[in-house]
């Protein structure tokens, strides 16, 4: 069936569908004047609903992970020299000054290969 | 509140009707009635007026109705209970010019039962549409649906009807 033209098709007993109504219960009124005033305020429930919740928590989240790794950045800065200092002390112990050819008289460097001028 | 109280006097049938006609269940279609009330006095603000204050309450009560259907794991409605035609809640109205021949009353209580047990998408299109007489455009606001999805599910729930009362009768 074409669902553009159910109108023409509807059956005659279709118009029954129309006769039977309902009311509302004598008193509805007055009861919904009193849920609304056993209703939590507007501020709480929207306190409440579970989005508020969810970006509650990743805001919380959120300032925690920046938190430490600004906590964490700082403390780098601070162990920055001596780790420095400890790998060039593991690294030959000379902080980087020559010593070798100033030990050797007269000699070339390692790299010289023996040349000399 | 004053508001309010205009919204129960001018559309509380139609809520009460929808929310029968939907649950099935007098106590539980006046809770839903009131609830729908008591959102839209707080929803007020945020009106829009885009369909009108009759769709939009309508809406609000039809997603009450849904969310009880959907608490319940069933979607017939219960068929128990007293005829419709002889519940002192409902209120009977006859159509003029009817076939004497025919009992009206006895007619609408077949087609009240039929329309009970169809899904619950196409109950609500049948009742807004022949129970409240709502246009196309006015359904589309109040299930929040396109025209096209109306229209079939309209045309779903006629074809349902028709193979449990038949066309012969009237």
């Amino acid at each position: 069936m074409s669902p553009l033209n159910d109108e023409e098709k509807s059956p005659r007993w279709l118009r029954l569908a129309a006769t039977l109504r309902a009311e509302p219960a004598p008193g509805t009124m007055a009861r919904v004047r009193a849920r609304l005033e056993q209703r939590e305020p507007m501020w709480l429930t929207w306190l409440a609903r579970p989005v508020t919740l969810a970006a509650s928590a990743g805001l919380l989240v959120g300032s925690a992970w920046l938190g430490l790794s600004l906590v964490a950045s700082d403390s780098r800065d601070i162990a920055g020299p001596s780790t420095l200092a400890s790998a060039l002390l593991d690294d030959d112990g000379s902080f980087g000054l020559s010593l070798d050819d100033a030990a050797v008289p007269g000699g070339a460097g390692a790299d010289s290969q023996g040349v000399t001028p | 509140m004053a508001a309010l109280e205009q919204l129960h006097e001018r559309f509380g049938v139609a809520m009460a009707t929808l929310a029968r006609s939907m649950l099935r269940d007098a106590a539980e279609a006046q809770d839903v009635v009131e609830e729908a009330l008591v959102r839209a006095h707080e929803a007020g603000p945020r009106f829009r007026g885009e369909r009108g204050v009759r769709t939009w309450v309508l809406r609000i009560a039809a997603n009450l109705c849904r969310d009880r259907l959907r608490r319940r794991k069933f979607t017939a409605g219960s068929l128990d209970g007293p005829a419709p035609p002889d519940d002192p809640a409902l209120r009977f109205d006859p159509v003029e010019g009817w076939d004497d021949s025919l009992d009206q009353r006895a007619m609408a209580v077949r087609l009240d039962r039929a329309i009970a047990k169809l899904p619950v998408d196409q109950r609500e299109a049948v009742i807004l549409r022949h129970r409240l007489e709502m246009s196309y455009e006015d359904m589309c606001g109040a299930l929040g649906v396109p025209l096209g999805t109306v229209k079939s599910r309209l045309a779903r729930a006629l074809a349902a009807l028709r193979a449990d009362l038949g066309d012969s009768e009237a």
